[in-house]
């Protein structure tokens, strides 16, 4: 680089192209995408930290006015394959919607599909659940315990991942050292908040075998992890690059939301959308953060 | 609970429009679903974020928490309604645009509605005036500082604008004043810089 050349771009005060838009009220959000024939869920959430889910009775939810769907975890489980949870732990299995058992509060249990998200809420109220409570656990160390509820019972214990890593000669060092060092870190459950929640919405189309999908969504790899779920090959799902994103700072990953509209937009020949509402993206969105507890030690020279 | 649509007949934007909603429905919702002006968002839909801000008789107003039947009779604006022509901005629109005072623009069209209702009360707001006004709106993106800046910026400007030209030729109210002073004047509209190819304020 040349540099009495001055600089073209670096340090020089420019306009963002992409703030005309915005400030005009211009912006398309996934809530903006105006689609022919759109279909609009409303999930029925757990009450229930953990439970196993007895029943699920639609019949009331069916008969309210613009419904056309009730999706359960157990249907939806028989046409798509479990969420990736990058870790080897094949008897750990998620689903976008619970099967057979609730694991935590605000857990989404069924998918209420309307004309409306009005008409959708409305029906959603009328879905009955039976649930048989269970015993559960809310600590990480506590979940450790082999008297702990298991969260997953086919996996046999809370544990998903117990790995070393060594990078040089630790033992030797820590040996030789005079210093000692130890200490504890601990910091609650947090979460980015964006001001737009997540949604997404998905059109199917059975003569070109093609998945379009409008979503609130900068993730990589969330086409491939959609197609893996939903037994497509990646080059049948198009996600459109065109939808601005309100804010994500890392939470927005949307799978579960995604595979729950693109299911239905296969079965009901129409596309279908989920907006989450601020209840649904706090309780069982995306947004949930892991809770760390550190134990340190170290050793100075 | 729901009940039978009624007709609403709204002033949104200064034009007179109608459309037959159910009472329970907010007017954030009767905007965007039956009017197809989505520049108004939601956010939390409980009236603490702001991003579905209007203003109703000229107020920053939550469209969350208002339902359509109740905004009858009043003069709304939406963000669609602050732009002088299409293509074109507002001289608060373009501040936000100059200072860079937005990111995702989720929370951006409540935002400069609800400064454009602060300086329509108050052209030379203090920054404690700015951000006592926006402290209804939440922003996750900017950390604030240059939505600030661009509500200072817009403020400087529209006092530029508003001032006469010839300082010499005396406002009606005020001949006295404008006589005596021998002081530069601030009242001469500047060549807008930022319309330069390369942008940015000098």
């Amino acid at each position: 680089m040349n540099p009495t050349i001055p600089l073209k771009f670096v340090s020089s005060n420019r306009r963002v192209r992409e703030d005309r838009r915005f400030v005009a009220g211009q912006g398309r959000y996934v809530a903006d995408i105006a689609l022919e024939g759109l279909l609009h869920v409303a999930v029925v959430p757990s009450q229930y930290p953990a439970a196993r889910i007895v029943s699920i009775n639609s019949i009331e939810a069916m008969k309210m006015p613009g419904v056309h769907y009730a999706l359960t975890g157990e249907e939806l489980a028989k046409a798509v394959d479990p969420l990736m949870n990058g870790l080897e732990t094949p008897n750990v299995r998620r689903y976008p919607l619970a099967v057979g058992q609730v694991r935590y509060v605000g857990e989404w249990v069924v998918a209420v599909v309307a004309e409306t998200r009005a008409q959708a809420e409305d029906a959603a109220e009328k879905v009955r659940v039976e649930y048989e409570p269970l015993p559960y656990v809310i600590d990480a160390e506590e979940a450790l315990d082999p008297s702990s509820p298991p969260v997953h019972p086919p996996h046999g214990s809370n544990l998903l991942l117990d790995k070393t890593f060594v990078w040089g000669e630790v033992d030797k060092h820590f040996a030789e050292s005079p210093r000692h060092l130890s200490f504890r870190v601990v910091w609650g459950r947090s979460s980015t908040v964006p001001i737009e929640t997540f949604g997404v919405a998905a059109k199917w189309d059975p003569w070109r075998e093609m998945l379009d999908v409008w979503a609130s969504i900068q993730m990589p790899k969330y086409s491939d992890q959609i197609a893996r779920s939903l037994r497509i090959p990646l080059n049948n799902v198009r996600v459109h690059q065109d939808v601005d994103v309100g804010g994500s700072y890392g939470v927005k990953r949307g799978i579960k939301q995604t595979v729950i509209v693109a299911h239905l937009a296969r079965v009901l020949g129409r596309p279908v959308r989920l907006i989450e509402d601020r209840l649904d993206n706090m309780r069982a969105g995306d947004a949930h953060g892991p809770g760390p507890d550190l134990r340190c030690r170290g050793r100075l020279q | 609970m729901r009940g039978r649509p009624v007709k609403v007949r709204l002033s949104i934007n200064g034009r007179l429009r109608e459309a037959d909603v159910e009472p329970r429905k907010s007017l954030l919702d009767t905007l965007r679903e039956d009017f197809l002006l989505v520049g108004s968002h939601a956010g939390c839909e409980h009236g603490v974020c702001g991003a579905c801000t209007v203003l109703i008789d000229g107020e920053p107003s939550r469209a969350c928490l208002m339902f359509a039947v109740q905004a009858d009779g009043y003069e709304i604006t939406t963000i669609e309604g602050l732009a002088p022509a299409p293509g074109e901005l507002s001289i608060v629109q373009d501040a936000f645009c100059e200072t860079h005072g937005l990111q995702c623009g989720y929370c951006t069209p409540g935002m400069i509605l609800t400064a454009h209702a602060l300086l329509t009360h108050n052209d030379s707001p203090t920054r404690d005036d700015i951000v006592e006004a926006i402290s209804g709106n939440i922003c996750r993106c900017t950390g604030y500082g240059q939505i600030v800046e661009a509500v200072e910026f817009a403020a400087d400007r529209l006092r530029k604008t508003n001032a006469p030209r010839h300082p010499e030729v005396a406002i009606a109210d005020e001949p006295v004043r404008l006589a005596k002073s021998k002081a530069p004047r601030q009242g001469v509209l500047e060549a807008v810089q930022t319309d330069a190819p390369r942008g940015g304020r000098s």
